[in-house]
């Protein structure tokens, strides 16, 4: 270090940078090391689990994540496979005022056909508040969620509004929108009071409009007069 | 029976360890020791870690005596064990840094300016040692491929092959990179030059 002059491009040997490096004092083992390695050699062989099980050569630190990841992956695996898939679980809220006893959730492929029309109640003296089970319309076997329940007042309206036009209910489905791009299918019907807000739904059924009759009628009856005013003016002729 | 092992070449000793002598195994510690502790701190600039690095270096010969092959010298794939485990204390330290919000790069400092020196300090040694200190500073402001090249080159005076060897680079990058870190080097070493 007693070199600090100017660099000299002369060559690797002068290269300045060489010099410091090479000056630099040279830094030796502790007087302990070799009695510290000895040391460290016999507690190697006699640590960790490796030591305990007596193996020669020290188990490798992945091998435990190796293992828990395939403990982990058989668990899983049997844990699906006793898990019955075809079970729907309906979420219902509790109702405190209603003393109704509900029915529990059936799988859909074990139960008979579901009814295709809603079971019509008799009208209740109270306010009823009715509650919808609605599967989605897809067809096969259920998958759990797909349905939902649905409690509103004003659902509850329209589908007494539907009751009420209904002449033949065997022989329909109702259509009900919840929305603009979901249509579903009611299969079920539950009197229970109601918990959530009432949402905006339209209703939709394959009753005929009576306007629309009214207008047929009456385009019926005008050709029926039109053809009964020309047979009038033939025997005039 | 030691006083000959001593006049064996490194190749001829580890050949003896493999057989299972380990006075061989002795020999190679007090001769590489040393060396290896030299580079080991030049590298990592903390007196802790070279120690636990160099230890386990010799740990891992120990254990693994089978897996060397004479086809290259016994001190290449001495100092390629060194390095990597060099490299993974280096990451390790920088892992625990990241995640301790109580280290400070001070703490770091003072582990290395407590090397034990019984020696009475005069000006132009303190002047050295601030120097050394320094230069020391400036190393380990490189970063890891350039510091390894240099230090093996610069510090240990190892041949271009011998650094080829150990990293496992081309003889072309390899001197590419000691000259790079030199020129680095040379930037942060300027104000000790106008000295």
């Amino acid at each position: 270090m007693s070199k600090t002059h100017p660099p000299h491009r002369e060559g690797e040997e002068k290269h300045p940078v060489r010099q410091y490096l090479k000056d630099l004092p040279k830094v030796n083992a502790p007087w302990y090391f070799e009695a510290k390695l000895q040391q460290r050699l016999q507690r190697r062989s006699t640590a960790g689990f490796s030591g305990l099980v007596g193996l020669w050569r020290p188990i490798p630190a992945y091998a435990y994540s190796v293992v828990a990841v395939l403990v982990l992956g058989v668990v899983g695996y049997y844990a699906f496979l006793s898990t019955d898939p075809s079970q729907n679980e309906i979420l219902e809220t509790p109702s405190p005022g209603s003393n109704e006893t509900r029915e529990s959730p059936k799988p859909r492929a074990s139960s008979p056909a579901p009814p295709l029309t809603p079971q019509v109640m008799p009208p209740q003296p109270e306010p009823a508040i009715q509650q919808i089970v609605i599967s989605s319309g897809q067809r096969g076997p259920s998958v759990p969620g797909t349905q939902q329940v649905i409690e509103s007042p004003a659902l509850d309206s329209q589908m007494h509004e539907i009751q009420m036009h209904r002449m033949t209910p065997s022989d329909s489905i109702v259509e009900i929108m919840l929305d603009e791009s979901t249509k579903v299918e009611a299969t079920t019907i539950h009197i229970l009071p109601s918990t959530i807000p009432p949402a905006p739904v339209s209703v939709d059924t394959v009753i005929p409009d009576p306007d629309t009759l009214n207008k047929k009628h009456e385009d019926s009856a005008a050709s029926v007069k039109a053809v009964a005013d020309s047979a009038k003016e033939e025997p005039d002729k | 029976m030691l006083a000959n092992l001593t006049k064996l070449t490194d190749e001829e000793l580890i050949a003896e360890f493999q057989r299972d002598n380990e006075q061989a195994f002795t020999v190679l510690v007090g001769k590489y020791k040393d060396p290896l502790t030299n580079f080991v701190f030049r590298f990592m600039g903390d007196w802790n870690d070279c120690d636990d690095v160099v230890q386990e270096t010799f740990v891992r010969v120990f254990r693994n005596k089978h897996s060397y092959k004479p086809v290259a010298k016994f001190s290449t794939w001495l100092y390629t064990i060194a390095t990597n485990l060099a490299k993974t204390q280096l990451r390790k330290r920088k892992l625990r840094s990241l995640l301790s919000l109580g280290t400070n790069k001070a703490d770091d400092h003072e582990l290395v300016l407590d090397i034990p020196d019984e020696h009475s300090k005069t000006d132009s040694r303190v002047e050295a040692s601030f120097k050394q200190e320094h230069i020391q500073r400036a190393l380990e402001t490189l970063s890891v491929k350039y510091r390894e090249v240099v230090v093996m080159r610069d510090v240990q005076d190892l041949s271009y092959e011998e650094i080829a060897a150990i990293t496992g680079l081309n003889l072309g990058t390899v001197k590419s990179r000691i000259n790079r870190a030199r020129t680095q080097l040379q930037g942060l070493l300027r104000d000790i030059w106008n000295d």
